[in-house]
């Protein structure tokens, strides 16, 4: 991946990170400062953001009532907008730039990481990170710290731009700026989200300033609340809730289960086609191949070793011709690496070292001296050359040599293609000739088809061919070398760890390993950015039913101000009338995720069970593939019930602080 | 308990302007006293009695509980305090509609997070006492005001509290009601050495304690330090 292009997604993610936090500060100082509501929300918007933050936040400090700046209280002093201080603004953002340098350092230095397994340390960290900081922020602000959350997730977003020059090691998918910037914002979201989590929890368990971990009374309230006064709006508008955020979970976990299916789909094809891993060698001397296998067999997680020739040629037959990619294979230890023997329609694989047991089918007689009619000749002649097969016999050799016919592998497109079946002749042409007094001279050579196969990747079975290794060395005159040697693993997300053992077993250079994630780098690419896409769009349903939750709580606290009210006189804590309605929040969000996971999940195993069909030759691929992975479930069960808690946050919060003379005043 | 407020100021702010409600109050209550407080409409009784209670901010001054500042704790000590100390009596009742009576009343141990086995027989022998005994699972809904009123006063009492501040708790009553509510209030006074602080509108019911307290513009009277309350209270009576 280009840097620059990193830069540049690093960038834009980090502007829209700053405005966003400078926008949410700007509103707020715009509410305390007593403006109109209009205002505030004009001053969020991005570019106004810039110049309104702190002309307001000048303006709501000037206006706040001496006695709250008196006591700390508001946003004066113990308020966010101290992290806007020019001084811990450029120290935050000095610290930033300076601890992902030297983090850096650390990291690959010291601790030698690198590659994708950073990825999950830095997600890792970010959560815990996250929630402990959060935590710890609520702790010493007593009050869940959402802007000091912004500005830190803010102040994160400079880590990828300072760091934009090392991340393509990190990465061993994606070219695209959006792909990185995806990776960025979803980065981003999981610091904020952990922020909230932590601030939340540091909160509900110490805002009070003291350690209360006790759920007993505020859930039996909340749960009463729940159900309403008998027919009340309450009890109907949970129910409503909770079949909202049943809906959103079920559409998540049906759409992952169905993309799942068809890229596992894809996945299984790629891997019966192709090896897990390669090594190659720098030069076109490859001879000692068989010496590779044997070195690297005993390797840990290696399954099977198969010397392999690639080769691009062009191919023909009587009617048609395309091009192709002949591959010349060991057809006695291919078996251990993919599985093309698996995957044959027609024919035996075997046929590839012993031609001459192909069964040819007779041509249509030249001279027509049998009685018998023609239809009934050549299957009669098949039948004979099957029954010769089946014994061992040699067929007819090829026209004017005592050596039969090499034999050919070819997919089942290739072979609709070209019109030909098992035992037919066909043509294959390299480009790589010898040289003649013209020039270099295509080299062309007939084989016959020894079987032909079916991998279900229509790419595959349209342009891959395959040949004895020996005959394509001779054909490409490669003087006994081969291109590379392949390699099945047990654990295909652990191959950037077994190919550097095996890379210490051959002793590295002129040695070299490409892995199956950098061979379909832009197709695995493709598919995770289209998940993860799927995934945040997918999670827009469940926020809007977060977001009815939101204003559903926000009713409920705002009719039970005087319940409120009569239980702070009774010495219930601020933290103990957040965690009654964040009850309400949880119920919903378990309830919810419940019914439509086990919705989901059903859906699935219905999908499996009865099949919907699908038209093979768009698809390529007969029944709708469902695929249910339990983690993803179980993440899509998370962040359902994570984003009906965070929606509870601030509803909840509002009931905290109502003073109890609030809801005492009137009647 | 004995309560005392030192130069105690209260005011709210609205649109920028402050609106001054309790000026430079000074009191003392003793350990055990019975007093009453009364006072014309807006003069800030309310605000006075909830300062004390520990349910609103001060803006200015102390409000000290034996020797304790009770605004120097956090805010689990301050709920703390008045979970174990203090007992409200409102002039509606305020009981929670969702909950039956016995429910009602078991909230504040609960809220202490006491056995329930444990706060309910106390809640169970309070209602009794009160005469309720027949109306434990009644909600709220499906008992009288005066029902009412008892089952809010049980409440009060629930964790056994030293001071039982009430606001107006006979404002909402007939007289004879009112009057049944407040002989309760001085049986527990007499009998528990319960410190009480009564709000109330009603002169015949003041006149019945021992201390009166008159608050209007002018300030706080103490009818300890000898200052003559019906004929102010006459002039407040004709006010809104």
């Amino acid at each position: 991946m280009d840097p620059s292009v990193q830069l540049m997604a690093a960038v834009g993610v980090a502007a829209a990170a700053w405005l966003l936090a400078l926008g949410f500060l700007a509103a707020r100082a715009a509410v305390v400062a007593a403006l109109p509501l209009g205002v505030a929300v004009v001053a969020a918007l991005p570019p106004v953001s810039l110049i309104a933050a702190p002309l307001l936040v000048g303006m709501a400090v000037a206006r706040l009532p001496p006695d709250v700046k008196a006591r700390n209280g508001g946003m004066w002093k113990k308020g966010a907008e101290g992290g806007l201080h020019p001084g811990a603004l450029a120290a935050g953002i000095a610290l930033v730039l300076v601890g992902a340098r030297a983090g850096l350092w650390v990291g690959t230095a010291v601790l030698g990481w690198s590659g994708e397994p950073v990825q999950s340390a830095v997600v890792v960290g970010l959560i815990v990170g996250g929630f402990a900081g959060g935590f710890v922020m609520a702790l010493l602000a007593r009050r869940v710290a959402f802007l000091e959350g912004l500005w830190v997730t803010a102040l994160f977003s400079l880590l990828p731009v300072a760091l934009a020059d090392q991340a393509s090691t990190m990465f061993t998918y994606g070219t695209a700026a959006a792909y990185f910037a995806v990776i960025l914002i979803t980065g981003l979201l999981i610091l904020g989200l952990s922020l909230v989590l932590g601030g939340s929890f540091g909160f509900l368990f110490c805002g009070d300033g003291e350690f209360q971990a006790g759920w007993g009374y505020e859930g039996f309230i909340g749960r009463r609340f729940l159900m309403g006064k008998g027919g009340d709006v309450v009890g109907i508008i949970t129910v409503i809730s909770v079949l909202a955020v049943a809906v959103g979970t079920m559409a998540m976990v049906v759409v992952m289960s169905v993309m799942n299916g068809f890229s596992t789909d894809l996945r299984t094809k790629i891997f019966g086609a192709n090896a897990h891993l390669l090594v190659l060698k720098y030069g076109s001397d490859f001879t000692e191949y068989n010496d590779v296998v044997e070195k690297t067999k005993k390797v840990p997680g290696v399954l099977g070793a198969t010397p392999f020739v690639l080769n691009e040629v062009m191919v023909s037959s009587d009617t048609n011709l395309t091009g192709a990619l002949l591959k010349g294979i060991d057809a006695d230890t291919i078996n251990t690496v993919t599985e093309l023997r698996k995957n044959i329609d027609k024919g035996e694989l075997s046929h590839l070292k012993h031609p001459e047991s192909i069964a040819v089918p007779k041509a249509k007689p030249i001279v027509d001296d049998d009685p018998k009619k023609p239809d009934e000749a050549l299957k009669e002649a098949a039948d004979d050359a099957i029954a010769k097969a089946a014994a061992g016999v040699g067929s007819v050799p090829a026209l004017g040599s005592d050596r039969p016919l090499p034999g050919i592998v070819i997919g089942v497109e290739m072979a609709k293609n070209l019109k030909v079946f098992v035992g037919d002749v066909m043509n294959v042409v390299s480009p790589v000739g010898e040289l003649g007094p013209t020039g270099p001279i295509p080299k062309a050579r007939a084989f016959r088809v020894a079987a032909i196969f079916y991998s279900g990747m229509y790419e595959y079975d349209s342009k891959f061919i395959y040949i004895d290794i020996n005959e394509a060395q001779d054909f490409f005159t490669l003087k006994g070398a081969a291109t590379g040697v392949e390699y099945k693993l047990d654990d295909v997300d652990n191959v950037q760890s077994i190919a550097r053992e095996i890379l210490r077993a051959l002793g590295g250079y002129p040695y070299r390993t490409k892995d199956w994630m950098e061979m379909n780098r832009n197709l695995f690419s493709a598919l995770k950015l289209e998940k993860i896409a799927m995934f945040i769009i997918l999670n827009f349903i469940v926020i809007v039913a977060s977001f009815l939750i939101a204003a559903v709580v926000i009713v409920f606290v705002i009719e039970k101000s005087k319940e409120i009210s009569i239980l702070k006189t009774m010495g219930a804590t601020d933290t103990s009338i957040m965690k009654i309605f964040v009850t309400y929040g949880i119920t919903v969000g378990g309830l919810g995720t419940a019914l439509g996971i086990a919705l989901g999940v059903g859906i699935c195993w219905v999908i499996k069970t009865f099949g919907i069909g699908l038209d093979p030759g768009v698809y390529y691929i007969s029944d709708l593939p469902v695929h249910v992975e339990p983690f993803e479930v179980f993440l899509v069960w998370v962040a359902a019930l994570g984003l009906s808690y965070l929606a509870t946050i601030y509803p909840a919060l509002l009931a905290a602080r109502m003073k109890p003379v609030e809801g005492l005043r009137y009647e | 308990m004995k309560i005392e407020a030192r130069s105690l100021s209260k005011h709210y702010w609205l649109n920028g302007h402050q609106i001054p409600v309790l000026k430079g109050i000074d009191v003392s209550i003793q350990s055990g006293e019975l007093v009453s407080l009364t006072g014309p409409s807006g003069a800030g009784k309310s605000t006075l009695l909830h300062v004390l209670g520990t349910l609103d901010t001060p803006s200015g001054g102390d409000v000290i509980m034996d020797g304790v500042d009770v605004w120097k704790q956090t805010p689990a000590g301050i709920a703390r305090f008045r979970n174990e100390r203090i007992g409200f009596v409102f002039q509606f009742h305020h009981l929670l509609p969702e909950f039956t009576a016995i429910e009602n009343v078991m909230m504040p141990g609960r809220v202490a997070r006491r056995p329930w086995a444990e706060v309910e027989q106390r809640a169970r022998l309070l209602l009794t006492e009160v005469g309720l005994a027949q109306r434990l699972e009644h909600r709220p809904g499906e008992l009288s005001g005066g029902e009412q009123q008892r089952v809010a006063l049980a409440r009060a009492l629930m964790n056994d509290p030293k001071v039982l501040l009430a606001d107006e708790p006979t404002g909402n009553l007939d007289e004879s009601t009112g009057r049944g509510i407040h002989e309760i209030i001085e049986r527990l006074n007499k009998d528990r050495g319960l410190t009480a602080i009564v709000v109330t509108h009603n002169p015949r019911l003041a006149e019945r304690m021992p201390r009166r307290l008159h608050l209007d513009k002018e300030g706080l009277r103490d009818s300890n330090g000898g200052v003559t309350l019906k004929a102010k209270q006459a002039g407040a009576e004709a006010a809104p």
